[in-house]
C-alpha cells in the first residue's frame, strides 16, 4: 500500500511541476544573423526554450518564444523571466525535414548572461553546409608518462553550440572531432605534461591546411 | 441674563437644523451594476500592440450617496489573446482584472433618463496565462474617468450606456529601452449593462 502511495506521489510530482515565471520580469533576447560575406539572413526559424532541469522529476522544458529573423536579420523577443536559474536556449535555424542551405547555431544561456535583463547577441554568422568541413584529430599516446591536456582549435569555426555560461573547466575531456570552414588555415593547440620526473607542462602550437576535404592530424605525445 | 438663555437656545436651534439638513443628504443608498465591456486599447503599450482583446464583463457597487454624489466600488474583468508571440511570449492570454473606488455624480435629464459622470481609482492585476497554466502577473494600478447614460425602465431597474477611460501603471523590470512598452496601458470602454436599485 506504501509502494502505491509513493507511486501516485511520484506521478502527482512529475505532471504538477512547472517552471515558475515573474511576469513583471521580461527577458530581451536579440541579434542579427548575417551569412560568411555579411548579407543579411531573412526568414530564419528562432526558437527559445526555458530548460527545466535535467533531473528524473525536472519539470517539462517551455517553448517560451519564437518565430523568424526580420527582412534584415534582426530579431528581437521578450518573455517572461523563469523565477529559478533556468537555462535558455536560443536556437537558430534549427530546422528538420526540410531543405536547409545554412547550419544551425544554439546558444546556452543563464540568467547571469542578461545585462539589464537583456541578451546581445549581436551578429550571428551562419555558414552555408557546404562551407563546413571537419578536424579530426588521432591522439597518439607514446608514453603512459605523458598527458595531453587543453586542446583548442583557432579559426573559423561554425560554433553550433555555444556556451555563454561556461560549464565547469574539465582540461581531462578531449574533444577529437571539430567542425571547421573550408579553404582556411587553423591553428592547432595543445598542451602536453610530462610526468617522468617533475611535471612539465608544453604548449604546442600547430597550423593545419583546411581544403575541401575532411582533415585529419595525429597528435603524437 | 434673558439674552444670554434665548442666545443659547438660538445656538441649539441652529445646530440642530445642520444636523437635520446633514442626515437628510447622506443616504444608504445601495446600487448594483452589471455590465459588459467592449475594450479599445490604443498607445504603443503591451495590450494595444501585443494582444487582441474579447469582450469584457464589469461590475460595480454604490453604496453611500451624499446629495447626487455616489461612492463605490467596482471590478472589471478583460481577457486578451496573445498575438504578438515576439513581445509577449509564448502564452496563451493577458487577464486584465481591476478593483477599484468610485466617485460618480448623478445629473438628471428628465424622468427616465439621467447621466452620471464619474472618477475611479485602483488596483489592477494583469495575469499570464495558458489555459490554467501560470506565466506570472503584473500588477499595478488605474485611473479611469467617464459617464453612463442611465435609462429608466422601471422603479428600480435601469439600462445604462457607457464611455469610459482608464489609464493603467504597473510595474515592471525589463530592459530600459522597453519599459515604456509594458509599464503602461490605455484603453477606451464602451459600457453596456444594468443597473439594480
Amino acid at each position: 500500500m506504501k509502494q502505491i502511495a509513493l507511486i501516485f506521489c511520484i506521478l502527482f510530482l512529475a505532471t504538477s511541476c512547472e517552471i515558475q515565471y515573474d511576469g513583471e520580469t521580461k527577458m530581451v533576447v536579440t541579434g542579427k544573423l548575417i551569412d560568411l560575406i555579411g548579407n543579411s539572413l531573412p526568414e530564419k526559424d528562432i526558437e527559445i526554450t526555458v530548460e527545466g532541469g535535467d533531473l528524473l522529476l525536472s519539470p517539462a522544458d517551455d517553448l517560451i518564444s519564437y518565430g523568424k529573423s526580420d527582412q534584415n536579420g534582426n530579431f528581437t523577443y521578450i518573455f517572461p523571466a523563469p523565477k529559478g536559474d533556468n537555462r535558455i536556449y536560443i536556437s537558430i535555424n534549427d530546422i528538420n525535414n526540410q531543405p536547409n542551405e545554412f547550419q544551425s547555431k544554439t546558444y546556452i544561456a543563464a540568467e547571469n548572461n542578461f545585462e539589464n535583463y537583456k541578451l546581445d547577441l549581436n551578429k550571428i554568422t551562419l555558414y552555408k553546409k557546404e562551407s563546413i568541413t571537419t578536424l579530426r584529430l588521432i591522439l597518439n599516446q607514446t608514453s603512459t608518462k605523458k598527458h595531453l591536456t587543453d586542446i583548442k582549435i583557432e579559426g573559423k569555426q561554425p560554433n553550433s553550440f555555444v556556451y555563454l555560461d561556461p560549464l565547469p573547466n574539465n582540461s581531462d575531456y578531449l574533444v577529437d572531432f571539430y567542425d571547421v570552414i573550408k579553404n582556411q588555415t587553423v591553428v592547432l593547440k595543445y598542451t602536453v605534461i610530462d610526468y617522468s620526473n617533475t611535471p612539465t607542462p608544453t604548449t604546442n602550437s600547430v597550423s593545419i591546411p583546411i581544403a575541401n576535404d575532411e582533415v585529419t592530424y595525429t597528435i603524437t605525445y | 441674563m434673558k439674552y444670554s438663555i434665548l442666545l443659547i437656545l438660538f445656538c441649539l436651534n441652529l445646530s440642530f437644523g445642520q444636523e437635520k439638513k446633514t442626515k437628510t443628504s447622506l443616504i444608504l443608498k445601495p446600487e448594483f451594476s452589471f455590465y459588459a465591456i467592449v475594450p479599445n486599447n490604443f498607445g504603443d503599450n503591451y495590450l494595444a500592440k501585443a494582444n487582441k482583446p474579447r469582450i469584457g464583463i464589469g461590475a460595480n457597487y454604490n453604496f453611500i450617496q451624499v446629495q447626487h454624489f455616489k461612492l463605490g466600488m467596482g471590478y472589471d474583468y478583460i481577457s486578451y489573446s496573445i498575438t504578438d508571440i515576439s513581445k509577449a511570449g509564448n502564452i496563451g492570454s493577458s487577464r486584465y482584472n481591476s478593483i477599484y473606488g468610485l466617485l460618480g455624480y448623478e445629473i438628471k435629464l428628465s424622468n427616465k433618463f439621467n447621466l452620471q459622470p464619474y472618477l475611479g481609482f485602483g488596483s489592477v492585476k494583469l495575469n499570464f496565462k495558458s489555459g490554467n497554466r501560470s506565466f506570472g502577473h503584473q500588477t499595478g494600478n488605474d485611473f479611469r474617468i467617464g459617464g453612463n447614460l442611465n435609462y429608466k425602465l422601471d422603479k428600480t431597474v435601469s439600462a445604462f450606456f457607457g464611455l469610459g477611460y482608464v489609464s493603467s501603471n504597473y510595474d515592471v523590470k525589463t530592459a530600459p529601452e522597453f519599459v515604456s512598452f509594458y509599464d503602461n496601458s490605455k484603453m477606451l470602454q464602451i459600457n453596456i449593462g444594468i443597473k439594480i436599485n
